[in-house]
C-alpha cells in the first residue's frame, strides 16, 4: 500500500476527550457541558444541524477557538489552552483553506517547514503524501487550476503529512458535488483506516456519517442527543430529535393508558418502561420502510393512496388513512414490492408492535 | 450608442492628448525633437525628472508602508482607537492636497503653531521633505484603502489552516496574511507613485525649488509663456505615467487569479509580537493626530483673526470669503452637480454597452474610456488649451471647456463603478426581460437602472465630491466667469492670504464633506460596501 510507510511512523494511538466543555459567543450558547470520547484510531462524526455546535467543537479541539469552561485531552495530556500551533493536529477545512499564492507542493510543506524538518527530508514527505490522495504528479500545480475533489485531497495531504496526533475534518465534502462526494468519502475512510489515525469528522449530512463512522454522536443545541454505531443510532434513536434528523420517519399521534396505547386504529402493548405513563404525552414513529401495505385492507388500517413516487430502488408512497381525521398523512417506501398501488385506491397498512418507535412529545 | 460615445471620447481625450504631443515635437512652429533634447541634457530639466520621480517613488512606498500597517491595525488587531483610525484616513479624501499644504504652513511655517510658537524653531519648510509628508499625508488614506480592499477578502479560515499547521503568529501574518496582500500593496505603489508624480498643488506650494514635471510645466505656461516646453514637460509626465499604468494593469490581471474562495467566515485577529504591536499602533496615532490637527487647524485659521498671532474668534474671514467666492461657490455647485449626473448616467449607459452589447470597435472604446484615468491633470489641462482654442472647436474661456474637462476626467471612474455594478446584478433578470418582448432600451431603463439606483447615486456623488476638488486640470482653463472654489483657494493662498484661503478651504471641506455623508448614509442602507472602494481609487488624478 502506498501509505504503509506513512502510517508506520504516523503516531497512531491518541484517543481525544472533551470534558464538560461550556463556550458561548455573546448571549449564545454553543456547547452547553458538552462531552465526548474519540477512541484511538476511530473515526468518529459530529452529525448535527447547522448551528448545533459542531464545528466550534472541533475548533476547541484544534486550539482556534477557546473554550470557556471544560478540559481538553489528548492522549493522557491535557491540552485546553494550548494555542493551535503546538497541538499538532491535522485539520481540513470545510473551504479547503488552501495558500492561493502557493502551488500543491508548497501547501503541503507549509507544515514541514514551520516544523524545520530538512529539505532533504521534506521533498519525500511532500511527495508520499501526494501519492496517498493520488495527486502524485500535481505538485507544482497552482491550487486554481484544480478542480475541487483535487483541491479537497491537497487539503488532506498537507494535513496528513505532519503526522498528526489526530484528524480533524470540518464538512470536507460540502462544497463537491453528489457523486464526486460518495468518491471521497470512500478515499477518506481508506486512508483513515490505513494509518490508523484517530478522525473526528463534523458533517450535517447524515448519510455521510452513516456511511463514514465508526461511531456517530448526534448533536443538537449544543448538547449530544446520542451516541452510537451508526445502525444503532438509526433502528434506536433515544430522543424524537435523533429520530427525526436521521433518516425519514413518520410521526404518529397515540393514545394511551397505563397498559397500552393505540395507533392508526390499533392497540399495541406498552414497552415495560413506559408502563403507567399513561398519561405522559407520548407520540409513535414508524420508518417508512417498517410499513407494510396490503390490498386486503379489511383485516389492517385503511389508507387511501395519495401520491406514488418512483424513486429507483423503491416506491414511496404518501397516504391518508381512513379511520380518524386527527390521523397525519403517512409516508411508506416500498422496497421490492410484490404491487404497485395505485393513486386513490385504498390500502392496508400493516405495522408490527416492534417497529414501532415511543418519544415523549 | 457606442458611436456617439466613440466621437466624445475621441475629440475630448484622443484630440488633447495628440495636440500636447505635437507641441512638444516642434520648437517656434517646426517640427523638431528640440524640447525633449533640452529635457534629457539641460541639467536643471533632467534634475527635474528624476527628482520628481525618486520622490514619488519615496511617497508611494511611505505611503504604502503606512496604509499597510493602519489596515492591519484597524482589520487584524484589537489595538485601541481602531474606529478613530479607520476616521483619520477618511479625512484626506475630504480634504484635498492643497487644503493641507495650507494647514501645513500654518503648523510647521515660519510663524507656525508647532515649529515656532511651541518649539521656537524657525524652520525653512518649503523644500521636498514638506512636500513628502503632506503627500503621504494624502495618499496613506488612498493605499489604506487599497490594501483594506484586499485585506477584507482574505479568508480567515486559510490563517487558521496556517496556525494548524504550527505557524507562529507572526509566522501566519508573513507567510499567508502578507503575501495575499500583494496585490493590493503593489497597486497602491503604482497608483501613488502615479499621483504624487503628478501632484500639483503641493509642490507648487510648498516645493520651493524642488519643482515635478506638472509643476514645472505649470511656471513654464504662466512664468515663461513657454507653452511648447510646457507640453513636453507634460509629454514625458503622461510617459511615465502610462508605464506605471501598464504595470498596474499587468499586475491586476495576473493578481485576480489568485484570490482565495471568501466563505465569509468572521475575521480573526492576528496576535502580532508586542514590539511590533507597539511600534504599529504609533504609526497609526502620529498618522491620525497629523490629521487630525491638519483638520483643526484648517477652522482655527478661518475662524480666529490671524492664526498664531491673534486668536480671537472672528467671522470676519469667512465674511469675505463668502463675498469673494461667492461666484466661485455657486460655479463649483452648478459643475460639481451636473459633472455628477452627467459621469454617474454615461458610467453606467458606458458600462452597460461594453459589457452587455458587442460591436466593433468594443476595446477601442474600452480603452478610450480608461485612459483619462492615467491622464495627469495638467497634462489634460495644457491639452485642452491647444485643442480648443481655434474654430471650429473654439472653446477656451466659456464653461463646455471646465465641465468636458471635470467630466472627461471622471469618466474612467463612472465607467468602473457602473461596470462593478452591473457584474453583481443578474443577467438573467435581464434576459427575463428581453424574453418578455423588452427591447434592449426598455430592459436599460426599466431593469438595468432601478436595480443600480441607490450605485449610481454614489457615483454621481464621488464625481461631485471630486469636482469640488479639481484644482490641476482646470487651473489652465478657467476664466474669471468660470472660476471654482479650488482656484479661488488656490489664488489666496498665491497672494498669501491665509485666513481667506482657509475660510474659503472650510467651505470646501463642508461641500465634499456634505457628499461623502451622503455616501455614507447610502453605504448604511445597501449592499454597496463592497465595490464602493475600487470606485474611490478610480478618482481623477
Amino acid at each position: 500500500m502506498d501509505s504503509e510507510s506513512l502510517a508506520a511512523k504516523a503516531d497512531v494511538g491518541k484517543g481525544i476527550r472533551l470534558i464538560d466543555i461550556g463556550k458561548s459567543f455573546g448571549n449564545t450558547r454553543v456547547l452547553d457541558n458538552f462531552s465526548l470520547s474519540v477512541q484511538p484510531g476511530e473515526l468518529c462524526c459530529l452529525l448535527g444541524p447547522s448551528g448545533c455546535g459542531k464545528t466550534t467543537a472541533l475548533k476547541i479541539v484544534d486550539g482556534l477557538t477557546e473554550p470557556d469552561s471544560g478540559m481538553v485531552l489528548l492522549g493522557d495530556q491535557n491540552i485546553t489552552g494550548l494555542p493551535a500551533q503546538k497541538r499538532n493536529l491535522g485539520m481540513v477545512f470545510q473551504n479547503y483553506a488552501l495558500f492561493p499564492q502557493m502551488d500543491v507542493y508548497e501547501n503541503v510543506a507549509y507544515g514541514l517547514r514551520r516544523r524545520r524538518v530538512p529539505e532533504k527530508e521534506l521533498a519525500p514527505r511532500v511527495n508520499e503524501a501526494l501519492k496517498i490522495v493520488r495527486l502524485a504528479d500535481y505538485g507544482n500545480r497552482r491550487v486554481h487550476e484544480l478542480s475541487g475533489g483535487q483541491q479537497q485531497r491537497v487539503a488532506l495531504a498537507r494535513a496528513l503529512v505532519i503526522k498528526p496526533d489526530a484528524l480533524l475534518l470540518d464538512e470536507p465534502l460540502s462544497n463537491l458535488d453528489a457523486r464526486l462526494r460518495t468518491d471521497m468519502r470512500q478515499e477518506i475512510k481508506r486512508i483513515q483506516r490505513e494509518m490508523e489515525i484517530t478522525t473526528i469528522y463534523v458533517t450535517h449530512d447524515q448519510e455521510e456519517a452513516m456511511s463514514i463512522a465508526d461511531r456517530i454522536v448526534v448533536m443538537n443545541e449544543g448538547r449530544v442527543e446520542q451516541t452510537g454505531l451508526p445502525r444503532e443510532v438509526y433502528e434506536d434513536p433515544r430522543t424524537r430529535f435523533v429520530a427525526d434528523f436521521i433518516g425519514r420517519i413518520n410521526f404518529i399521534p397515540v393514545e394511551s393508558n397505563s397498559r397500552s396505547f393505540r395507533l392508526l386504529g390499533r392497540s399495541y402493548v406498552l414497552p415495560d418502561e413506559l408502563f403507567d405513563t399513561g398519561h405522559a404525552e407520548i407520540i409513535g414513529a414508524v420508518r417508512p420502510e417498517r410499513i407494510k401495505l396490503t390490498r386486503d385492507y379489511a383485516a389492517a388500517t385503511a389508507a387511501i393512496v395519495r401520491d406514488v413516487f418512483f424513486i429507483g430502488a423503491a416506491v414511496r408512497y404518501r397516504l391518508q388513512p381512513s379511520g380518524s381525521s386527527e390521523d397525519p398523512e403517512i409516508e411508506v417506501e416500498a422496497y421490492v414490492p410484490e404491487e404497485v398501488f395505485e393513486n386513490g385506491q385504498t390500502v392496508g397498512l400493516v405495522i408490527q408492535p416492534e417497529d414501532i418507535r415511543l418519544f415523549k412529545k | 450608442m457606442p458611436g456617439l460615445f466613440l466621437v466624445l471620447l475621441g475629440i475630448f481625450v484622443v484630440y488633447p492628448v495628440i495636440n500636447v504631443f505635437e507641441n512638444s515635437l516642434s520648437v517656434d512652429g517646426e517640427l523638431s525633437l528640440g524640447n525633449y533634447i533640452r529635457m534629457f541634457t539641460q541639467p536643471s530639466f533632467f534634475k527635474i525628472l528624476w527628482q520628481s520621480s525618486l520622490v514619488a517613488l519615496l511617497v508611494a512606498v511611505l505611503s504604502s508602508g503606512m496604509g499597510l500597517i493602519m489596515a492591519v491595525v484597524v482589520l487584524k488587531t484589537t489595538l485601541p482607537f481602531r474606529r478613530l483610525f479607520s476616521f483619520a484616513t477618511i479625512v484626506p479624501l475630504i480634504v484635498p492636497g492643497f487644503v493641507a499644504t495650507v494647514a501645513y504652513i500654518f503648523l510647521f511655517g515660519r510663524s507656525g503653531l508647532i515649529t515656532y510658537k511651541l518649539l521656537g524653531l524657525d524652520l525653512d519648510i518649503y523644500n521636498w521633505p514638506s512636500v513628502v509628508i503632506v503627500q503621504c499625508l494624502d495618499f496613506t488614506a488612498m493605499a489604506f484603502l487599497l490594501i483594506m480592499a484586499v485585506l477584507v477578502t482574505i479568508d480567515s479560515q486559510v490563517e487558521d489552516a496556517a496556525r494548524n499547521l504550527g505557524a507562529s503568529e507572526w509566522q501566519v501574518f508573513k507567510t499567508v496574511t502578507l503575501p495575499l496582500l500583494k496585490p493590493g500593496i503593489i497597486a497602491a505603489i503604482i497608483l501613488v507613485f502615479m499621483r504624487s508624480m503628478a501632484a500639483f498643488g503641493t509642490v507648487i506650494f510648498l516645493g520651493g525649488p524642488f519643482a515635478t514635471l506638472a509643476s514645472a510645466s505649470y511656471t513654464q505656461l504662466i512664468g515663461a509663456y513657454n507653452i511648447e516646453l510646457a507640453a513636453t514637460f507634460n509629454a514625458v509626465l503622461l510617459l511615465v505615467c502610462l508605464a506605471a499604468f501598464w504595470f498596474f494593469l499587468k499586475a491586476q490581471s495576473s493578481s485576480n487569479r489568485i484570490r482565495a474562495a471568501f466563505t465569509g467566515s468572521s475575521r480573526k485577529t492576528i496576535l502580532f509580537p508586542r514590539p511590533l504591536r507597539i511600534a504599529f499602533w504609533s504609526i497609526c496615532i502620529i498618522f491620525t493626530t497629523f490629521v487630525l490637527m491638519i483638520l483643526v487647524s484648517v477652522f482655527l485659521a478661518a475662524f480666529t483673526r490671524y492664526i498664531g498671532t491673534d486668536y480671537t474668534f472672528t467671522l470676519e474671514h469667512m465674511t469675505r470669503a463668502l463675498q469673494r467666492g461667492s461666484s466661485g461657490i455657486l460655479n463649483t455647485l452648478y459643475f460639481a452637480s451636473a459633472a455628477a449626473i452627467a459621469v454617474s448616467l454615461a458610467g453606467i449607459i458606458l458600462a452597460y454597452v461594453l459589457t452587455r452589447t458587442d460591436f466593433m470597435g468594443k476595446g477601442l472604446l474600452d480603452l478610450l474610456a480608461t485612459m483619462p484615468f492615467a491622464i495627469p491633470g495638467t497634462f489634460i489641462g495644457i491639452g485642452y488649451i491647444l485643442a480648443f482654442n481655434q474654430p471650429p472647436l473654439l472653446l477656451t474661456g466659456t464653461w463646455i471647456i471646465v465641465m468636458a474637462v471635470t467630466i472627461i476626467r471622471q469618466v474612467p471612474m463612472g465607467l468602473r463603478s457602473g461596470a462593478a455594478v452591473l457584474s453583481q446584478q443578474d443577467r438573467s433578470v435581464e434576459e427575463a426581460s428581453s424574453s418578455l418582448g423588452a427591447g434592449r432600451i426598455t430592459t436599460f431603463i426599466r431593469i438595468v437602472l432601478p436595480m443600480a439606483g441607490p450605485a449610481i447615486l454614489v457615483t454621481a456623488l464621488y464625481a461631485f465630491v471630486s469636482t469640488v476638488q479639481t484644482l490641476g486640470a482646470i487651473i489652465f482653463l478657467v476664466t474669471p466667469g468660470t472660476k471654482l472654489l479650488s482656484i479661488d483657494v488656490f489664488e489666496a493662498v498665491y497672494k498669501g492670504e491665509i485666513s481667506v484661503a482657509a475660510a474659503l478651504s472650510v467651505i470646501m471641506l463642508l461641500l465634499s464633506a456634505a457628499g461623502m455623508l451622503g455616501i455614507y448614509l447610502i453605504q448604511q442602507r445597501g449592499k454597496t460596501t463592497r465595490w464602493i472602494q475600487k470606485v474611490l481609487l478610480q478618482r481623477p488624478m
